[in-house]
């Protein structure tokens, strides 16, 4: 093929692409402007369809609106991107959101979510769970209608208990001592956990911080609590975990929830903090550990409490909606009990709600009720993110041994204080 | 003979690996999807399919977003050989106060990763409501195309004979006449040369297409691509990929087959230039 | 300033007429390029983030007190010093390389050089997907081939484990800008004279010799130029990073650019991004300062 005919048969082709392109671009109209009223939501990929049959559902009691839902990336931080540079754009096309716990105080704080508080009276919240209500509010105003719970459980093998006459660990040190006692490593570990440096690290750092009476920041005051011994005594036990007691793998440091979750459905861990789809991977019929598994709080000391990381979705509406009360409507019919039943019976998705737990036959649901009932939201601060970036790192670094646990949080408590701005403009330590 | 035999080798080692990453997207989009994940690969596939062009097309806004490419590239090219070309001609010709402030700029400019600009770019965008609006790229695609643009051009007007204009100016016409009908046909190869570098640029530029257009349909094809594969590592979807990055990159290819020459043309005046 | 006779303003409007033209591209450079920079630096002694639900506070110098103890912009700055060093240099070996191959005259040539256009043509970001795919570690070709070549025995997680997930950003970074690098320092080798080598060859100078002391010294503008140029783009990339490992794992690939974005636009704390532009300016000077010295002070001292 000599040059002169590549160089034509590139420019047919060009041409070609380009009148292609118009007519593709053509094709795709946009639907003819109705009287109807169009609500938008940007969702995650509905694998099942169920999120689609309940907004048919919905437009067949409203016939004068039409639901679009849309489907976004499977990934939490994707959509949330999404979210956000919509909003920022000043054009956002969504009505409803359908928000991640995390995303409460950031976007209020931005101001891009209406304020429920009016519409939504409180007696209204006494059907759901508590701690899902505290994560679906900023400076106490409710923002989001909560949809879904996730939280952190400890998962253990109540075979391997039974058998040696325990019961399940309330306290750190039951857990140490317990795990000490049944594992023989590296067939069977003690305890499995997730220690990469992610956001499920500071997950799991939240609960045992609790457990030893700790706290974080205190997004009243951005009162900073990450030096205090409390602490570092919980990094140092997380830290331990691997060294000194020789309970968890030394890769648990590397481990994000599927690691950490394939190891103990393996049989190869005793206990197991991990959030509730662990249970239904485990469920499954050709798992080795079926029916061997119970599921508790995560332990504590004398001093701190049960705690539990709060997660899950919710919806929330759009300030700058031109159809709030539509969106109102939906919102309301999505968070009623049938409808929330629907999605779990598709997808295996936890409801927030209590009735659902009041006649629930399974004692596994039962179990994760009373889990439920200790759940702790991270902190509310707006800046989240970037706290959380700061004490993923310095966690990270102590597990990793790059720096002791007291100068890693000496350096996170620092650093936090920089970031968050003093409460009521005066610097926090006058 | 042995030296000669080696210099052929490498040089075409290197010729491959210029175009292997490409060559393999094509590949890739005309496997089936059990011959994608087929360990080891499969290098020539044994059955052929378009699937997951049609799936493309089919999912997502494609012909839209090339569409959006098109008119974003073009627009800027335009506009942007329009400005420099007054710039470089009142620099080179008429030696204009202020001329040499505005070449120190532009080289300043040029240093300067996008970054830099980005986020105040955001700002007026958001005051101004043009948020997917095609002109919210365009403008700051000339902006960063400018010193390239200009160092070029000045350097060609530079070189063009005076004669040319002191023939002009003793037949009467007056300065914009000889601007335009004159030195601009003049200027016609050195303008083709800048306006298709200027056209790739702005195809491929990434971080403010990202950003300022949110809405799909407003989506240029470099943006649009990117973002079909930017999340989790869970059932992305390999095929339609490689059809989505064949497809944005196939105009390109093909201005790259017909102007080679010129481009390389224009990349080395700009350097020495520069 | 009396301009020159063969350009003595006929009109008085000649000025003007040039002021004209050139008003336009000063609009531009004026509106979207110096006002950027002059907000940025503004903006830099602004506290402007959702802890001030998105209004302007004026804070002075903290947004730099906490940049200068922000672990994880270090961290960013580390992993792009050693991109950059890593990428550029190699880049510069492998441009120079081809450079001197190609400056031969040989059949297939054009078609050598056409190719060589494709990586620079082709958006990068929309290549960062072909090189995930060519890095992936199940399916992915670049462990298909080193496995066939007998060279690893089980397939590498390229972008899963840190260090090898720098080494395949840089990589397919110093395929996207080793042919633009060659072609640059072709067109320098084809303005040196023939009679340069000639003459050496003359002389009895084996090649390496006249390599040393006829090319490079005459290609030194060039490649300062060149390594001036790369360096300071290859310090602010973004594209790249973002679409092929979004800065993981675990930050292991994450850019100064790309934390700038993300502090920007997921972190929304936009004064103290404007900081961080700041500073990474400053950087990106100083090592502008450490490569134009050297370089420009031996190419003088060669004149």
């Amino acid at each position: 093929m000599g040059y002169s005919s590549v160089q034509s048969f590139a420019i047919v082709a060009m041409r070609m692409i380009f009148i292609a392109g118009v007519f593709a671009g053509c094709n795709r109209s946009e639907k003819p402007a109705q009287d109807k009223v169009e609500l938008s939501i940007l969702f995650a990929p509905d694998s099942t369809g169920v999120w689609r049959s309940l907004c048919a559902d919905f437009e067949k009691q409203h016939p004068n609106i039409h639901v679009n839902l849309i489907e976004g990336t499977a990934s939490t931080n994707g959509r949330e991107d999404q979210y956000v540079t919509s909003f920022l754009s000043g054009q956002s096309p969504y009505d409803v959101i359908y928000a991640d716990v995390t995303w409460v105080p950031k976007f209020a704080a931005g101001g891009w979510l209406e304020d429920l508080t009016d519409r939504w009276p409180a007696d209204n919240w006494a059907r759901f769970i508590p701690g899902v209500i505290e994560g679906s509010k900023y400076k106490g105003r409710i923002y989001r209608v909560p949809f879904d719970i996730g939280a952190g459980m400890l998962y253990y093998r109540k075979d391997l208990l039974d058998a040696a006459g325990e019961k399940p660990p309330e306290t750190f040190d039951d857990l140490v001592r317990i795990s000490k006692e049944l594992q023989h490593p590296p067939s069977l570990w003690g305890f499995a956990w997730q220690g990469q440096q992610y956001e499920g690290l500071v997950c799991d750092y939240i609960e045992i911080l609790k457990g030893f009476g700790g706290d974080w920041i205190d997004p009243a005051t951005n009162a900073v609590g990450l030096d205090q011994p409390a602490a570092i005594q919980a990094t140092t036990f997380l830290r331990d975990c691997m060294g000194k007691y020789g309970i968890s793998p030394p890769g648990v440091a590397t481990y994000d929830e599927e690691p950490s979750r394939q190891l103990f459905n393996a049989g190869r861990a005793v206990f197991m903090r991990n959030w509730p789809y662990a249970w239904v991977k485990a469920q499954a019929a050709d798992s080795p550990i079926k029916g061997k598994i119970g599921i508790t709080r995560v332990p504590m000391t004398p001093g701190g409490a049960h705690a539990s990381t709060l997660g899950g979705y919710g919806f929330s509406i759009s300030k700058s909606s031109p159809h709030k009360d539509q969106a109102w409507l939906l919102v309301q019919f999505l968070t009623q009990l049938p409808q929330a039943k629907q999605v779990y019976l598709n997808t295996g998705t936890l409801i927030a709600q209590k009735a659902f737990y009041d006649d629930n036959p399974d004692p596994a649901i039962q179990q994760m009720y009373q889990v439920f009932q200790t759940t702790v939201p991270r902190p509310m601060t707006p800046q989240y993110a970037q706290a959380s970036d700061i004490l993923q790192r310095h966690l990270s670094a102590a597990l990793t041994g790059l720096e002791s646990p007291e100068d890693a949080m000496k350096e996170a408590a620092k650093e936090t204080r920089l970031l968050l701005p003093a409460a009521s403009g005066k610097r926090a330590a006058e | 003979m042995k030296k000669r035999l080696l210099l052929h080798l490498l040089v075409w080692t290197f010729t491959l690996w210029c175009v292997a990453p490409f060559a393999w997207q094509i590949i890739t989009s005309l496997k089936s999807n059990p011959e994608i994940a087929a360990v080891p690969n499969v290098y020539l596939p044994k059955h052929l399919s378009l699937e997951h062009y049609s799936t493309l097309f089919w999912r997502k806004p494609f012909g839209r977003y090339l569409l959006n490419s098109f008119l974003i590239s073009a627009g800027s090219m335009i506009l942007c050989l329009f400005v420099s070309s007054l710039a470089a001609y009142s620099v080179a010709r008429l030696h204009v106060r202020g001329g040499k402030l505005l070449l120190l700029s532009l080289v300043i400019i040029a240093l300067f990763p996008s970054i830099v600009f980005f986020f105040p770019l955001y700002e007026l965008v958001r005051i101004t409501h043009t948020a997917n609006n095609p002109i919210a790229l365009i403008l700051p695609y000339v902006t960063f195309n400018l010193p390239f643009a200009v160092l070029v051009l000045t350097s060609f007007f530079r070189s063009v004979p005076l004669d040319v204009e002191e023939a002009a100016k003793l037949d009467g016409l007056s300065r914009l006449q000889i601007l335009f009908r004159i030195i601009m046909p003049l200027a016609a190869p050195a303008l083709a040369t800048t306006g298709i570098l200027i056209f790739i640029a702005s195809w491929n530029e990434f971080l403010l297409a990202l950003t300022f257009m949110t809405r799909d349909t407003a989506k240029t094809v470099t943006a649009g691509v990117a973002s079909l594969g930017g999340s989790s590592s869970y059932d992305i979807p390999w095929g339609p990929i490689a059809a989505s990055v064949v497809i944005s990159t196939l105009p390109l290819i093909l201005l790259v087959i017909l102007f080679q020459r010129r481009i390389i043309q224009g990349l080395t005046a700009g350097a020495s230039k520069g | 300033m009396i301009p020159p006779a063969s350009k003595r303003p006929r009109e008085i409007g000649d000025q003007t007429f040039a002021a004209i033209l050139l008003t336009p591209a000063f609009l531009f450079v004026a509106c979207l390029a110096i006002y950027p920079i002059i907000r940025v630096i503004w903006l830099s002694f602004f506290t402007q983030n959702l802890g001030t639900e998105l209004h302007p506070q004026f804070t002075g110098i903290t947004n730099y007190t906490r940049l200068l103890n922000d672990g994880h912009y270090f961290a960013a700055l580390r992993t792009t010093l050693i991109f950059t060093f890593f990428a550029v240099s190699s880049e510069l070996i492998l441009g120079m390389t081809m450079a001197l191959l190609l400056n031969e005259t040989f059949r297939g040539r054009s078609i050598a050089r056409a190719a060589a256009l494709v990586p620079w043509a082709l958006p990068t970001a929309v290549l960062a997907l072909a090189w995930k795919w060519v890095f992936n570690d199940q399916f992915g070709v670049f462990n298909d081939l080193l496995m066939r070549l007998h060279l690893i025995s089980h397939p590498i997680a390229w972008l899963g484990t840190p260090a090898t997930a720098l080494f395949s950003l840089i990589f397919a970074d110093v395929w996207k800008t080793t042919p633009f690098m060659m072609i640059l320092l072709l067109a320098g080798l084809q303005d040196i004279p023939n009679e340069l080598y000639e003459a050496a060859h003359i002389d009895g100078a084996r090649s390496i010799n006249s390599f040393r002391l006829i090319t490079l010294p005459m290609l030194l503008p060039s490649i300062t130029l060149a390594l001036l140029f790369r360096s300071l783009q290859s310090f602010g990339i973004f594209d790249l990073p973002f679409v092929m490992t979004g800065g993981g794992p675990g930050g292991a690939t994450e850019t100064v650019g790309i934390y700038t974005y993300n502090t920007y636009l997921r972190y929304l704390d936009f004064g103290y991004g404007s900081a961080m532009i700041v500073g990474t300016t400053l950087v990106m000077a100083f090592i502008a300062i450490l490569i134009y010295l050297p370089l420009s002070r031996s190419s003088g001292a060669r004149a």
